[in-house]
């Protein structure tokens, strides 16, 4: 199928374009186009289940846009409709409702009207893309001990930096999410802005498109992309120079295993039950309260080593063995 | 104890948890432990480690992230010594 700038006839599949999308409709006359809904931007603020099959003049449909019609090949031509049949089914579905951006969209009810089937093309973009996300990626870099500070996206994460007293700690949010971009460009070739970050109630940041997750210590910094849920922690290894308190770190059903266990060991659990309790994503961490896997798929511990020292890395997630590790000093 | 002497007793350990720094040095009761004061997970179970050892109490009845400001926390252990 092509589209063109043809002159629309009856029962042609149109469509204008909005954005990085296209809003989808069957041309009866320049008086009636029937659609699912009307393109954003051009509808009153409705919700989903209220949004419904309706007839509207080009004008409306095309919002000053082009309207691009469909020019289909032989193939296509001989497995549509009539156009009188694709207007007589059209008509039949004014009023319905059951919108769904995934599942029936205005690209789908265009498509059902001529092809008799469902099918959208940019729901299918939006799977390929999903399909060949990064099983699991993750990133670590040293961060320098200054750095001018430039803006960050959303606003939301700039905020939470530059209110972030503790000078360390400020450059370590800053840094993160400076090799969260740096990831996203690398293993997903995606802008910030088109990750459509958003941080949760209990202080997670999540996106539509994929699973991540961001730790920072000492003056390193880790971010983990992936297609699967995932949680990373990092500690230094300096950190266990003290005899560490098992019973803090550690539930009744554990401490009779590992309660003569020396502070690196210690460390290591609590570096794993951070990033369990990260990738489970809910609630408030208490290490007591979770349980370290002895399934090296679902666990896994790295030793890392750079100009800052050497720290601990835990990975949780279900492929967490299929981790790729990339350990670059990127600032 | 009295308060302000129960918080110059965490100020130590919180320097010791994580290091001489001003911003623990001046704290308030209203600093917030992890981004004011820059106190990560493990700076943390460092600072409830001491608390243990110098008070001689037990943090056995709260998690770890009850705790947002040195105010919670000295609350905390002024219930604990009462």
């Amino acid at each position: 199928m092509k589209w063109t700038l043809d002159e629309p006839k009856y029962a042609d599949m149109v469509r204008i374009n909005f954005g990085s999308l296209y809003h989808f409709g069957i041309y009866v006359s320049d008086n009636e186009i029937i659609q699912f809904g009307l393109a954003p931007g051009r509808r009153p603020h409705v919700k989903e289940s209220e949004v419904e099959v309706l007839s509207s003049d080009a004008e409306t449909f095309c919002g000053g846009q082009f309207m691009e019609v469909a020019k289909f090949d032989k193939r296509e031509q001989k497995k549509r409709f009539s156009p009188e049949k694709t207007v007589e089914i059209a008509r039949s579905r004014l009023g319905e409702r059951g919108y769904n951006m995934l599942h029936n969209n205005c690209e789908h009810f265009a498509y059902e009207c001529t092809f008799g089937k469902k099918y959208c093309s940019q729901t299918e973009a939006v799977k390929e893309f999903l399909n060949n996300l990064p099983l699991l990626h993750v990133y670590i870099s040293t961060i320098p001990d200054t750095v001018s500070y430039e803006k960050l996206t959303p606003k939301q994460r700039q905020k939470e930096v530059l209110t972030t007293k503790d000078p360390q700690r400020k450059l370590e949010r800053y840094f993160v999410w400076k090799l969260l971009e740096h990831a996203l460009e690398k293993s997903l070739h995606m802008g910030i802005k088109e990750a459509k970050l958003r941080r949760t109630p209990d202080g997670k940041w999540k996106s539509p498109f994929f699973e991540l997750s961001i730790a920072h210590t000492d003056g390193t910094v880790s971010v983990a992309i992936s297609r699967e849920p995932v949680g990373i922690d990092i500690e230094n290894v300096s950190n266990a120079r003290d005899k560490l308190s098992a019973e803090l770190i550690l539930n009744n059903d554990e401490i009779g295993e590992y309660k003569d266990a020396d502070a690196l060991t210690l460390l290591e659990l609590f570096a794993q039950k951070e990033s369990i309790f990260k990738m489970i994503g809910t609630g408030v961490f208490e290490p007591r309260n979770i349980y370290v896997s002895d399934d090296p798929a679902y666990v896994r511990i790295e030793r890392i080593t750079n100009k800052n020292g050497e720290y601990i890395l835990a990975i949780s997630s279900k492929i967490a063995e299929k981790a790729k590790i990339f350990n670059d000093a990127i600032f | 104890m009295k308060r302000n002497e129960i918080k110059e007793k965490l100020i130590d350990i919180m320097m010791g948890a994580m290091g001489d720094t001003d911003a623990i040095e001046k704290c308030t009761e209203d600093s917030l432990l992890s981004t004011d004061l820059g106190l990560n997970s493990v700076g943390i179970l460092y600072t409830v480690m001491g608390i243990e050892d110098a008070f001689s109490v037990e943090f056995d009845d709260v998690g770890f992230s009850d705790f947002k400001t040195v105010g919670d926390v000295l609350d905390y252990i002024e219930s604990k010594l009462a």
